[in-house]
């Protein structure tokens, strides 16, 4: 294929993981000043299973709220889980076949008839995030929703994951243009974004490796910028969520009302 | 983890709890918040919604905060009601108000302290026992001018000299307010009607202490701590409270200080049940569009809903319309969490903007079972001269069991004894 | 020709030098002697005052719009600092090599983000006073970039008498000037840059570090709010 520069990567991964690690610590040795209140105990015993599903995955609040933003952000998260755990099998599967533990799983998904399902899994998914950010980003400044905050970090954070899966179709389509192959049908959003046969020149690899550079290094660098931003709650909603429900276990007027109908227009 | 030594980091963060440390972390900045707020509606700033509050607090436990954002925090900290509306729509469910309290309890152990009028009447209420600033012998003057007066069945008697089944709490407000004195009347005039063997404390009555939660007072604790073994002492097991903010306090604030087996009851749940049993007989017709008023200490705090509302439906003539807002969705009339106090003039705009979501049902009047939503809700309808009329759950249900013991007789029976 | 621009290369070289010798003696000579007292350089002081200088950390505190231009361009400016490295250096190592993909993206991100820094300091926020010295700078970094990019696509000059050119100039024997007009423009405005290039950037690593060592962080030391 064309050349990665794969040490140096894995190098940056991992200080980007540590630092996520750190950042974390830190964070946890923060809220450890704070009292303690016993509710891990509760939570253990009580943890009301069906609000943490319908709150943390189906956002039932966001849904009772605005169907609109509840379709948006469950484009984001979603698109962003799936890729996520995409990521993380592929990278699980590369290790394990590094000491051959595998089963033959690696080349099943690299190589043979489970690429398919990676290739769909991963357009399906980065299709479904970009949708998502393209949507928050329209809705913040093409439809001025009057209770956003135009905080810089937010709107990077949009700007950022959408730029991660164009980057990422931009990457695919340039792979598939210079080494064909007969799974790419089943990459049915890289191949809109194949430059067209004339403009292939051999000068191509370089840009394959550069743009490998930008999306893979971007990539881990998220993991930097997320505790310093409100993707933070993607970690911490569902912790609070939990906690909170645990103490107001299913409080009806809360937990399942139809909010919409009562929302003050602004 | 504190660089500046001013402003104590740390200390702030120790007077939180842990869950609430991760809570401020965990905003989405959606912006809900400040769509339901009714005091962001009244001053639309960042720092008066949750989000700019938490991104403040955030701040200010992180690394501390400059002196003008400080400033600017504290005023929105402040002013605020502690509703609970934005914990309601909360995608995230961070439980705000009671975060905003322990904040406001954390920042004075800290050395920060709360607006100067907030001082004021809390070092009052530590002095007097109540937040009227009157000597506590006043306080249970009310049942003695009722029984002389003729509005009462029988003389209300004193717990310490019969220990009765149920103790009838009337709080600060209806104790010493005259306006308000009312509602203490009629409440146990009601429970009288319901052949309830009732007792009032009477000069005896604390200051249930809950105002020192809402503005962030540190001896709370010690203060319900006490009021908890006035309790023990005299072996009281059932508290009927007529005033919601009373109610908050005693079933919400002092759990785990006030022992499971003492329960505590708002008058309207219980007058609700006694209705239902058959004790009391809303006979006589009221024929009058009303609408309700979801006290936010007794609604979104307590979660009771429906027992006010089929209490006014049990009474015959009674049409209820509810605004758009009610329930969970309530918009708070501002008297609660110390906003009147700090900020009088937001608190007006609150109550007007209340009055006119009342209006709008066609109703001709706004009932509500809480005496401080009521001072609120009338303060709205002077400020924009309504038609509306606010009256208390109370009158609405004695003009159709004992209408002698109605308002206006209460009124002219006590102006008279002043004279 | 080619001595010329060969002795007008040195003379610019030895100027930038010795003014920047002569400006780091002045400071020397000018400096209290309790200005800076003895604190320990620690790992994290070095780190940080890394982050502070890769990311431009204080200029993203106070104005993110403006930060987004300023990083832009020193990006691209070290990134193509980096690339014309290969006219110096024979055989060019492949790390210098591979920079021709960010070079190209560079050579426009640099003019555009000058712009756009432009754009921002004098329509937005229509800044009351700006140096000569700034204006200066910033106008012979645009007529270079405009030079550079005119040199590659439209009058494209051959690289290999231009590499022998630099080449010549680094190993002290002085070689033929190439015959490209554009070249020989941009080369001498290069020189003039050379001679007034600003001291900030060897200053920056040691302000940095300084800030970090004192516990205040200095916050507003390189930008105002």
């Amino acid at each position: 294929m064309y050349s990665k520069p794969w040490v140096l990567f894995w190098f940056f991964a991992a200080c980007c993981f540590l630092y996520l690690a750190y950042s974390l610590y830190h964070r946890w040795k923060g809220w450890s000043r704070g009292m303690k209140t016993g509710a891990f105990a509760k939570v253990l015993r009580t943890v009301p299973l069906k609000i943490w599903v319908s709150e943390v995955f189906l956002q039932r609040q966001l849904f009772s709220l605005s169907f609109p933003r509840w379709m948006i952000h469950q484009c984001i998260f979603w698109g962003f889980l799936a890729l996520t755990l995409l990521t993380m099998v592929s990278v699980t599967l590369l290790l394990l076949n590094l000491i051959t533990l595998d089963a033959g799983l690696h080349e099943f998904f690299s190589q043979g008839a489970g690429r398919r399902l990676i290739k769909i899994w991963g357009d399906f998914f980065g299709f479904v995030l970009s949708a998502g950010c393209a949507g928050a980003l329209a809705r913040r400044f093409v439809f001025w929703s009057p209770q956003i905050a135009h905080d810089k970090t937010d709107i990077f954070l949009s700007a950022y994951l959408l730029f991660m899966t164009l980057s990422g179709f931009m990457l695919e389509g340039l792979r598939m243009a210079v080494f064909p192959s007969d799974l790419d049908r089943y990459a049915f959003i890289g191949r809109l974004f194949m430059p067209s046969r004339a403009g292939i020149s051999s000068g191509l690899e370089a840009w394959h490796t550069w743009i490998w550079i930008v999306h893979a290094f971007s990539g881990a660098a998220i993991l930097i910028y997320l505790p310093h931003s409100k993707l933070l709650h993607s970690l911490l909603a569902p912790l609070v969520i939990a906690l909170n429900a645990a103490e107001e276990q299913g409080r009806k007027d809360m937990y399942w009302p139809k909010t919409k109908q009562y929302r003050p227009t602004k | 983890m504190a660089k500046d030594k001013a402003v104590p980091t740390d200390k702030i963060a120790a007077g939180l709890t842990w869950r609430q440390l991760v809570e401020i972390e965990a905003c989405a900045r959606c912006g809900e918040c400040l769509v339901w707020c009714p005091t962001y509606e009244q001053d639309p700033r960042e720092s008066i919604c949750s989000r700019g509050k938490l991104g403040s607090l955030k701040r200010i436990v992180k690394s501390g905060l400059g002196e003008e954002e400080q400033k600017e925090f504290l005023e929105g900290l402040y002013e605020c009601s502690a509703c609970g509306q934005c914990h309601i729509v909360c995608p995230v469910r961070i439980n705000t108000h009671e975060l905003w309290e322990q904040a406001r309890q954390s920042l004075v152990k800290a050395g920060i302290p709360q607006p100067e009028q907030q001082i004021k009447h809390l070092a009052a209420i530590r002095e007097f026992n109540n937040s009227f600033a009157k000597p506590q012998a006043e306080r249970g003057l009310w049942a003695e001018k009722a029984w002389r007066a003729g509005l009462l069945k029988e003389p209300v008697r004193l717990w310490k000299e019969h220990t009765a089944s149920v103790l009838y709490f009337a709080g600060c407000t209806a104790s010493f307010d005259p306006a308000m004195q009312a509602v203490a009347v009629q409440s146990a005039r009601l429970l009288q009607e319901a052949g309830i063997d009732f007792s009032i404390l009477g000069p005896d009555e604390p200051c249930c202490a809950s105002k020192l939660r809402r503005m962030g007072d540190p001896g709370f604790a010690d203060e319900a701590r006490k009021r908890a073994d006035l309790f023990r002492e005299q072996g009281i097991r059932t508290i009927v409270v007529s005033c919601a903010g009373c109610f908050k306090g005693l079933h919400s604030d002092y759990t785990g200080i006030l022992p499971v087996s003492v329960e505590v009851l708002h008058l309207t749940a219980y007058l609700d049940r006694l209705i239902r049993e058959g004790h009391l007989r809303p006979s006589r017709k009221i024929p009058m569009k009303v609408t309700y008023h979801d006290p936010c200490h007794l609604g979104r705090h307590n979660q009771i809903y429906s027992e006010p509302r089929s209490l006014l439906n049990a009474i015959p003539g009674i049409s209820l319309v509810e605004m758009r807002r009610h329930g969970p969705f309530s918009a708070c009339c501002g008297m609660g969490g110390g906003l009147k106090l700090a900020k009088p003039e937001i608190q007006k705009k609150m109550s007007a903007a209340r009055i006119r979501q009342a209006e709008e049902t066609g109703a001709e009047a706004i009932v509500t079972p809480c005496q401080t939503c009521q001072i609120g809700l009338t303060i709205g309808i002077e400020a924009i001269s309504s038609c509306l009329k606010v009256y208390h759950m109370n009158e609405v249900l004695v003009r159709s069991i004992c209408p002698e013991a109605g308002r206006e007789h209460i009124e002219k029976a006590f102006a008279a004894t002043e004279e | 020709m080619g001595l010329v621009l060969s002795l007008g290369f040195y003379a610019a070289f030895l100027f930038f030098v010795a003014g920047y010798l002569a400006r780091m003696l002045s400071w020397a000579r000018d400096a209290p002697p309790q200005a800076v007292p003895e604190r320990n350089i620690s790992l994290y002081v070095c780190l940080s005052a890394l982050v502070d200088i890769l990311l431009l950390r204080r200029l993203l505190r106070v104005n993110d719009v403006l930060w987004l231009g300023e990083w832009t361009f020193h990006a691209s400016l070290v990134i193509l600092f980096l690339s014309h490295l290969k006219y110096i250096l024979d055989p060019v190592p492949a790390i210098i090599a591979s920079m021709e993909i960010p070079a190209r993206v560079a050579a426009w991100l640099l003019p555009a983000s000058l712009l756009f820094i432009g754009v921002i300091k004098l329509v937005i926020e229509k800044k009351p006073y700006i140096s000569s010295y700034n204006f200066m700078l910033l106008g012979l970094m645009m007529v270079s970039c405009v030079s550079g990019l005119v040199m590659k696509y439209s009058f494209p000059a051959d690289l290999a008498d231009i590499k022998h050119f630099t080449m010549g100039l680094v190993t002290f024997h002085a070689g033929i000037s190439p015959g490209s007009l554009t070249f020989l423009f941009h080369f001498f405005i290069f020189l003039v840059i050379l001679m007034s290039l600003p001291t900030h950037i060897f200053a920056a690593p040691l302000t940095m570090i300084e800030a970090r060592q004192r516990d205040d962080e200095l916050p507003y030391l390189m930008h105002e709010k």
